[in-house]
Parts: structure tokens; sequence; C-alpha cells
């Protein structure tokens, strides 16, 4: 059911031209009579940090749950890194490229933040059926083990790292499904709602962090958020969505001031727009009721 | 058209049972395991009443369908309100130690009707007329359920269609929360949803009773209760009317097929492949509709792990050998012991089932602890483990190839029962196993093609197992390997896979795991482990009818599991040795009523209210204790350098293998 040719490329090895790390053409989704999203095409570049706002129910994460392959649209085409996925099932899709964080952030609960970043690391050094039973992938067990340390050494989690996924607070697991999506060492990451539950500080901390770790990895990101400063100065471009439809795109600056965006998303005053520029002042914990 | 009335009959049963499972569904979101067996002792106290008693039909019937309520509410009151907010699972598990628990008259001799008047009167009825339908004659007992349960079903589908409460209690089940803002007390709600489904099930027991000893005497009504549960899957567990008119289906193709094919068990084979149907057809609705049931299939048995620096010092380590060579010991030496007469071949023979039971407790430990499936069928692989043995050694095959043979056949067939397990999740795949364990028993364990004769063959023991306590050692031999085996599975890569699954199965795709491949693993490694139970219980009895593997038994099996701890390997192994092995420990006479009495449901609704994470839970925390003891002496020793190779050369590795593997 998948093309060979699929498998064997290897994003990391780009040619002379680099391939588009996502192009969705003419996508439509229908849940019964109910058209979630509707003709919609949108494309991230190499490098490329592209943003999606919109009101709930807009279609945003339905749209991203197609590219990761949970929802199979009704038409349209999903393409990761030049190949047509639209039929490949979810767990193929990290093979091509492609890591993705979830909006609840509820990794496994039952599971140590080391062991988190070893399930996450199986993908590159698997440990088969038998010779798990056996014992026999000690030397494979260890590296994956080596390397879940350096994770949690970078994203400073070092006083997490034996406890369960379970018992940590929400923006502590955003951070390890970060560090998650980072031992994958996707090339297009997809962030859904990546600061909702955790407080104003952390929100404008995970800014620098995602710039940095772009950085040092090269991925393009593909990032549903709500908090407007945020989205507008990591974005390189904005694709705002309402009623399952993209009603603006372009540069961050020209989508937020669309009459049509202010309308149906924004609201009509400034105050939305400018919230967390003015952050000086601390703000209670602020929580998102989705 | 004689077949196709008696299958009327039998399916209004069906149907009403199906309709009482549909309601508590509905109301909680969980399948009642125990939902049949709430109106046993209803059954039981009419018949001790009107036979023992000498009460009139008309004053015993109200005070049997009274007590069927308070059997209902009580159990609401005491289990269910206490898990209103716990995983649907363990909901579900409640229900099937419920189911046990209420069995409680085949335990207590004097609750039951004198047996001898039972077979010459029959079962108390109001009227005894026969009425002449072609050439079938109709006797009281089949016009009364003709007569009682469509009023009843009428009666019930109007109150809850005109009254209040009617509508308050399909308001509150289909929105706990937007009920609750109305001003409808959802508690309420269930305690008086209880009431009537124990009504329903009271009235069916007693309906019931004349037809089939099943209520009163043997069985656990298994067989009933899986006919009743693929009506109310075909009515996607919401909708009453189909739910009866499919319980009503269902009796007329059991009579058709009776009627062509009445040997074999046939009949199991055509509900297995309904409920399968039923399952796999209604996957998506079933699935959408548990799927917030599904989160939280962790039963939290596992311990937290020691912190790596704790586990580095040697006094921990000391103690880990200490204690596990210390067990490891004591069960090699055991049979020689001259204590309790455990050196007797008849204590040494109660100690090899124990070693069975071990293995089985390690298949469930990794199936439903760690893949969060539950398995009402595991003690069918069991059976299937020592058929294929008696088959195996009739032609003379090593011991160790028998063993191996076994289990690959196990793990086979568990694979098979859990493909459902692919498209539905969570707490319905236990209905498939369920199915399966009944279809084991009463059709596959009765093929003589499949098991040689179903009464039983002699198994001769090769030499070097020539008595018990060889059997034993090699049971015991069997559990060592296999803990080895499911710990180096719990430690390494495919292990976490499955727990991920089980915790989060959609961000295990997203991290590129095959959820399916990972489940199937799970049962195969149970299938096998169960199938190698199989073996040891075979070469233990040398000689055993298909009735050793009955339904129940899978019951119990759940039962030890919890009551050591799901998900924990200790827990596994002490779960078995505190339900079977202490047994044998005390005087022999009063053994069988212990064992009885523990894993008869009661000990584990005990541990499940009380202590959820079972015996291993209460080791854990000792263990807890003694680490923080070690790690605040630690503390106190400066901390060692720590080497870190710079993260550049890490990432230089990384990339280095990044090559692309195929899936």
């Amino acid at each position: 059911m998948t093309d060979p040719k699929l498998i064997e490329t290897d994003p990391v090895e780009t040619g002379p031209a680099p391939k588009v790390p996502l192009a969705v053409t003419d996508l439509t989704v229908r849940f019964g009579g109910v058209h979630a999203v509707e003709a919609v095409s949108i494309e991230v570049r190499p490098g490329e940090t592209v943003g999606l706002i919109g009101s709930n129910g807009a279609g945003k994460t339905t749209l991203m749950d197609c590219v990761s392959g949970y929802v199979r649209p009704t038409s349209g085409r999903v393409m990761l890194f030049d190949d047509d996925v639209t039929q490949l099932p979810p767990e193929l899709r990290p093979y091509v490229g492609l890591g993705r964080s979830f909006q609840d952030a509820r990794l496994y609960p039952g599971l140590t933040v080391l062991e988190t970043l070893m399930v996450a690391l199986e993908r590159h050094a698997p440990t088969g059926l038998l010779a798990g039973l056996f014992g026999l992938g000690v030397m494979n067990e260890r590296a994956k083990h080596q390397a879940a340390r350096e994770f949690v050494e970078l994203m400073g989690l070092q006083a997490f790292e034996e406890k369960r996924c379970g018992e940590l607070s929400t923006g502590t697991r955003r951070i390890v499904d970060l560090a998650c999506i980072l031992a994958q060492q996707p090339e297009l990451v997809l962030l859904d709602e990546p600061t909702a539950g955790i407080a104003q500080r952390e929100t404008e901390a995970f800014g620098p962090l995602l710039s940095k770790l772009k950085e040092m990895m090269g991925f393009a990101v593909l990032l549903i958020e709500h908090d407007m400063p945020l989205v507008t100065s990591l974005s390189d471009r904005l694709y705002a969505m309402e009623s399952g439809r993209v009603i603006a795109d372009g540069r961050p600056a020209d989508v937020i001031r669309n009459e049509r965006v202010v309308a149906s998303y924004l609201g009509t005053t400034d105050a939305a727009i400018r919230r967390s520029g003015q952050a000086a002042q601390p703000r209670a914990r602020r929580r998102r009721a989705d | 058209m004689d077949v196709l009335v008696l299958g009327v009959i039998q399916g209004l049963l069906y149907g009403a049972l199906a309709i009482g499972l549909v309601l508590v569904y509905r109301a909680q979101r969980f399948v009642n395991f125990a939902h049949a067996n709430i109106g046993v002792i209803s059954s039981v106290l009419l018949g001790k009443l009107v036979l023992d008693g000498h009460v009139p039909y008309g004053l015993a019937l109200p005070l049997a369908l009274l007590a069927g309520v308070a059997v209902a509410l009580l159990v609401e009151l005491t289990v269910i309100r206490r898990l209103f907010r716990s995983p649907r699972l363990v909901l579900m598990v409640a229900s099937i130690f419920l189911a046990q628990f209420l069995l409680i008259p085949r335990l207590i001799r004097q609750m039951n009707p004198n047996q001898q008047k039972l077979v010459d009167v029959g079962y108390p009825l109001p009227f005894h007329p026969s009425l002449r339908v072609g050439t079938l004659i109709l006797h009281g007992d089949d016009l009364l359920i003709l007569l009682v349960v469509p009023a009843l079903v009428a009666a019930l589908a109007s109150f809850l269609r005109f009254t209040a409460y009617g509508q308050a209690i399909r308001a509150a089940a289909e929105n706990p929360d937007a009920a609750r803002l109305a001003g409808i007390s959802v508690k309420r709600m269930s305690t008086l949803v209880w009431g009537v489904a124990g009504l329903l099930s009271a009235l069916t027991a007693i309906l019931h009773a004349p037809k089939d000893s099943v209520f009163l005497v043997g069985g656990s009504g298994a067989s009933l209760l899986v006919r009743a549960l693929a009506a109310g899957l075909i009515a996607k567990m919401t909708n009453l009317p189909i739910a009866f008119a499919a319980g009503i289906g269902i009796g007329v193709v059991e009579s058709v097929t009776f009627a062509n094919e009445p040997s074999g068990g046939v009949v199991e084979l055509v509900v297995f492949v309904i409920v399968m149907a039923a399952l796999l057809l209604r996957s998506r609705e079933l699935s959408r509709a548990s799927r917030d049931a599904s989160a939280g299939m962790n039963f939290g048995a596992e311990p937290p792990p020691v912190p790596a620096r704790a586990a580095k010092d040697p006094s921990v380590r000391r103690l880990t050998i200490l204690a596990s060579y210390g067990c490891l010991t004591l069960a090699v030496v055991a049979p020689l012991l001259p204590v309790a007469g455990l050196n007797t071949s008849a204590k040494t023979f109660l100690l090899t089932l124990v070693t069975a039971y071990a293995l089985v407790g390690l298949s469930l430990c990794l199936l439903t602890g760690w893949g969060g499936q539950v398995s009402l069928g595991q003690f069918a692989l069991v059976g299937v483990g020592a058929y294929v043995a008696e088959r195996l050694a009739a032609h003379g095959v090593q011991f160790w190839a028998i063993t191996l043979a076994a289990g690959l056949i196990g793990a086979v067939v568990a694979v098979i029962v859990g493909l459902p397990a692919i498209r539905i999740q969570g707490l319905f795949l236990a209905v498939t196993t369920l199915a399966f364990a009944v279809l084991a028993q009463g059709f596959l364990f009765q093929q003589s093609a499949i098991v040689g004769d179903p009464a039983g063959v002699f198994l001769p023991r090769p030499s070097i197992l020539h008595d018990e306590r060889s059997v034993y050692w090699f049971g015991l031999a069997l559990v060592v390997i296999s803990t080895w085996l499911v710990r180096n599975f719990r430690q390494s890569g495919p292990g976490r896979m499955l727990i991920a699954v089980r915790d989060n199965d959609k961000a295990a795709r997203s991290s590129g795991i095959s959820a399916t491949g990972a489940r199937l693993v799970a049962f195969a490694l149970a299938g096998f482990i169960a199938a190698c139970a199989g073996v040891v219980y075979a070469y233990a009895h040398q000689r055993y009818v298909s009735t050793n593997f009955a339904p129940d038994n899978s019951f119990t099996m759940v039962t030890m599991a919890v009551i050591g701890g799901l998900g924990s390997i200790p827990g596994a192994l002490l779960g078995a040795f505190a339900v079977f092995g202490i047994p044998v420990l005390v005087r022999g006479s009063e053994a069988s009523q212990l064992i009885q009495f523990l894993v008869g449901g009661a000990g584990g609704l005990f541990v499940l209210l009380f202590m959820p994470r079972g015996i291993a839970g209460l080791v854990y925390d000792v263990r807890d204790v003694m680490v923080g003891q070690v790690l605040r002496r630690l503390d106190r020793l400066p901390p060692p350098p720590r080497i870190v190779p710079p993260l550049r050369e890490l990432w230089a590795v990384a990339r280095g293998r990044t090559a692309v593997p195929q899936p």
C-alpha cells in the first residue's frame, strides 16, 4: 500500500531544489452533511513557520488531522515533501519526516519522561520483538536511553526524568511533548495550540524556545495558535480560516488587518491583538475552554 | 412452526435481558456483566419460599421481585456509587466480580430449595395449563413468558416515554452534565435505573428458572449473557426496541440452528459469529460511544520506578536480589518441605496448579495491565494449550516440543480472538473474549476431531516428569522463564510501545508506532503464555474434561489478577499465590471453601473498592519507604561528577543513523 520510493526518500539529503514540506490542494472533509474543511489549499515552504488562525470550529484541527492522517479527506490531496501521502496511514507519516503535537499534550500517563522519549526514539533505533523478549537489544536500548537523557538535558527536564507523565503539570508536559517531537527529528512539525493551558509567562518563553530549536534543526512549522502576538511574531506567513475555508493568507501584518479576519475572529478592537504585547504586568494563569 | 414458537419464547428472555443491559449502559456507559445474575437470588428465593416454606405463589412472587430490586439497589449504593468517577473499565471489572459474588447461593446450600422437591414437583408456577399449538404443547412456563415479557416491556416503554421520571432517566443518560444543570439528580436517576434493571433481572430469572437449572445450580449463565449482549450490540447498546427485537431474533436463529444441527454445540458457533459480526458492523458507533470510556485503561498498579541513583546503591541491590532469589529458593524447595503436608503428592499437585495460575496471571499482566485489553477468555486459551498437549502427547512428542507447539497455537488463537481489537477499543473487546470462552467450552472442546475425546483422554507423562514433584518443577521453570521474558518485554521498546498505545494511541501513531501491531503482539504473547499454562495443567491432571475450562474460570483469573495488582509482574505472581497458594498451606478440607470465597468475587470487589493497586501496591509502599531512606542517605553524600558528552556529537551520531527504516 506504500510506495517504496516514498519510504526510501531521505528528507535530510535534499538536492539543489529543496522539497516542499507540505502542500495541501483542494482539500475537502465532510462529516455526514457538515463541511468541516472546504476546498482548502495551503503550503509550507522549506524552513518556513506558517501560522493557522481562526475561531473554534473553523476547521484548523481537522485540517491538521488530515495532514497527519487521522482524518481521510473526502477529496483533495496532501503532499509531504513532494510525495502524495493522502492514503498513507498516520503511523507511516513520521517516516516521511512529519512530527506532530496534540492540543491536549496528554502524552503517555503511565510512562516516565525518559520512557516517553525512548518511545519517540524507537523509530530511529527500533528494538525487535524477539530481541526485546530475550534481552538481546541491550546496546540498542542503552543508546536510546543515553539519547533520551540528552534530550532531557537539552530541555532542562532533569528534575522530571523519572516522573510519570501523568504526574506532570500541563506546562511541563508541553515541554516533554516538544522534546519528543525533536527526538523524532522531523522535517516538518505540526503544533496544535502549543501554549494552550499554560501560564502567560511560559507562553512568552515559548516563542524564543521554538525559534532556537528551529535554528538548530532547520525544520518547517505549521502552527495553530490563539495567542496573536506569539503567532504573528513567530510566523513567516499566516492562513486565517473560517467555517472550513481559508479567508485570508499572506504576511502576518496584512492578515490581521484583513477586514474579514477582523470581523470573524479578532473582533473589532485592537485589544486582542496587542494583548500580550503589554505583558509587563504579571498575569494570572490563563486557561482555554477547548 | 414449532421451532419458531420455541425460538420466540427463548428470544423473549434474551430480549428482556438485553433491555436491562442497554438501560444500564445508557445510564453509565459500561457493560454490566452482573445483570443476569442480579436476579439469581430472587429466583432461588421464590423456589425456596414456595417449595420449602409453602408460601402461596401470589405472595412469594412480589417478595422475590422486591428482593431483586433490593439487591440491585444495594449494588448501586455500595459499589456503583463508589466508582461513579472511576474509569469505565474499573466499573466493568467490578460488575464481573459482582456477577461472581451474586452466585453466592451456589456456595451456601441452605439458600437453595430442596433439590429433591425441585426434581419431583418442578420449579413453582402460578398455573399449570397446557396449550396445544399444532403438534407443539406449550406448558405453563412457556405461556408465562409469552404473557409476561411483552406486557413488561410495554410497561417499561411507556414508563420511559410518558412519565417525568422516564424523561429524566433519558436526559441523564444522554448528557449527564446538562441534566444536572437542569436540576435532575444524576445519582438518583442511576438508582432508579438500577432498581428497574433489578426488577427486570429478577423477573427474567424467575421466568427462566423452570426452563433451565442454570440460575439455580450449575453454570454461570455466561452463555445466556453472551446472547443478551449480542442483542444489545446489534442495538448499538442504545436502542431499546431494537435490542428487544434482536433478542427475539437470536432466539429464533438459535432454535432453528438447534433443530437442524442438535449436536456439538453448533449453536454456540452461530452465536459467536453473531457477536463478532455485530461488533465489527457496529464498531464505528460503539467506538465513538466508548471513546471517553477507553481513556484511563490503566489500573495504576504498576509502581513508579526506583530512582536510578537509588537503584545503583548496593543496599537496594542486595535487597532486590535477596527478595527475588529468596522467593525463588522457597518455591523450588516447597514440595520437599514437611510443612503443612507440602511434600505429599496431593499438595504438590495443588502447588503445580498454582504455577499454572501464575502463568495465566503473567499473561493478564501483559494483556490487561499493559495492553489495556480485558480478556474474559483467558482460561479458554489454557484449555487450548491443554488439548494441544493431549493430542501431541498421544503421538509421543517430547514435552518441550509440546510446550512450544501449544504456545504457538495459543498465540495464533489469541490473535484471532483479538482481531476485532484493530477496530474496537477497550470495553467491547471483553465481549468478544467472553463469547470466545463460551464458544470454546460449548463448541470447540466438544469437537472430537479437534480435541480427541471431549470426555478427556489419558495423558501419558514422559519419564522426566514421572511424579508430581517433577511436574511442579516443570511448571515453576516455565514461570521463571516467562517472568524473565515478560520483564524483558516491559523494559524494552516493544513493551513501552504497548503502554504508549494503551495510554494514547493517537500520539503513539504519530510517533510512527503501529497501534494494531502493538495490540496484536500483546494478544500473541499473552496467548502463548496462557497456552503454556495449559500444558502444565494437562500434565498435572493427566486427564480432564472440557468443563475444566468453563467461562467461570476465566472470570476467576481476572479476579486473581486484580487482587495481585494488574500491571505489575510481582503482582501477577503474588495474586496467584494469595488466591490459590495460601489455601494450599492451610488445612486441606477448608482450603477449597476459602478459595471459593476469595475468588468468588468478594475478594475482588474488596480489592477494587479499597485497595485498587492490589497486594503489589502494599509491597511497593514498603519498598518506597526503604528507597526513601536510601535517598536521604545518598543526599548527604556529595554527588558524583557527571560526564555528559557534548550535544553536538550526539546530533552528529543521530543524524548519521537517520536511514529511514522500512515499515
